[in-house]
């Protein structure tokens, strides 16, 4: 089951959107399903799960993320698949 | 150093996950729990990849087993850290397992509005600095009424969608309030259909999912 489909919904799957986007890129559609504000929702949304939420547990160093908007920009990139016609990289 | 990822308690096979490149996972046995760690070098400023990469790991060993999502980024010397680390806490993140196993998470949050027409102030040409401040208290009414909208759109999704979460958890995020709430992954396609229909109703709410169950993970039991 994926919320994906509807107006106002995200993805809850990054291999999902992987997969969505390698298909997309295929059949010339990339910049249609970049712009598409499910795969903003379903970004934005996984990174304030990866840096806001889950099990903290105490070690001996925690990696600070700079630049949670940056990250953002880098989370696009990566999963517009590097090589993929279409990618502007 | 060794970065955690997750925190299982059945066995996982790892050489049968598709991960991402690069990443050489592992797992630290402690007690009845399982670590699942890669090499990391503490000193290397994490990038978008190892961020995904993480992600990734999470979502592969969640479809097969119970999980509890760690949050990005916490890295111990050696094992015998970890280890360490997770003793004593073994019965809490034993409970954490058994709360979360079978269970996905969704969130509902406020769609993006679109910015805010700008507030008049009053002539400031003779008192600048009092109509600043006259300015700024009606954006901050401006902001707390529209924040109380955004709460009063969420509940009613939460409302109608009682019956099929476990659990409902109120957060702030990045874009303000949400929800989240905990669901049978059985219930799954039942709570969308029926969230979905809400936020029809509701209006500017975005619901995402289903996410491993982050948030959960990361509350007391």
């Amino acid at each position: 089951v994926s919320a994906t489909g509807g107006a106002g919904v995200g993805r809850g799957s990054v291999s999902d959107l992987r997969a969505e986007l390698e298909a997309a890129g295929r059949e010339g559609r990339l910049a249609e399903v970049l712009s598409d504000r499910d795969t903003e929702t379903t970004l934005v949304d996984l990174l304030d799960r990866l840096l806001g939420a889950g099990i903290i547990i105490q070690g001996d160093v925690m990696l600070s993320v700079a630049g949670v908007d940056l990250l953002y920009v880098g989370l696009r990139l990566i999963v517009k698949v590097p090589g993929m016609p279409g990618d502007a990289g | 150093m060794i970065q955690l990822h997750a925190i299982t308690r059945d066995e996982v096979r790892i050489d049968e996950l598709s991960l991402s490149e690069g990443l050489e996972l592992r797992e630290v046995i402690c007690g009845d729990l399982r670590a699942l760690v890669s090499e990391r070098d503490g000193s290397e400023q994490p990038t978008a990849e190892d961020v995904i990469a993480h992600a990734e790991l999470i979502e592969t060993v969640s479809r097969g087993t119970a999980v509890l999502p760690v949050r990005f980024g916490i890295l111990h010397g050696d094992e015998d850290r970890l280890r360490a680390a997770l003793r004593g806490r073994e019965e809490e993140l034993l409970a954490l397992l058994e709360r979360i196993e079978g269970r996905v998470e969704f969130v509902l949050r406020a769609d993006d509005a679109p910015p805010r027409e700008e507030i008049p102030g009053g002539d400031d040409s003779e008192t600048p600095g009092r109509a600043y401040l006259e300015r700024r208290l009606a954006e901050e009414r401006a902001d707390a009424a529209d924040r109380a909208e955004i709460e009063r759109r969420l509940e009613v999704v939460v409302g109608r969608t009682a019956d099929l979460a476990a659990e409902v958890t109120a957060r702030d995020g990045r874009h303000g309030p949400e929800r989240c709430f905990l669901v049978r992954r059985d219930e799954a396609e039942r709570f969308v259909e029926s969230a979905t229909r809400a936020i029809g109703d509701v209006g500017g709410l975005v619901l995402g999912g289903p996410w491993p169950p982050y948030t959960f993970a990361g509350m007391e039991p």
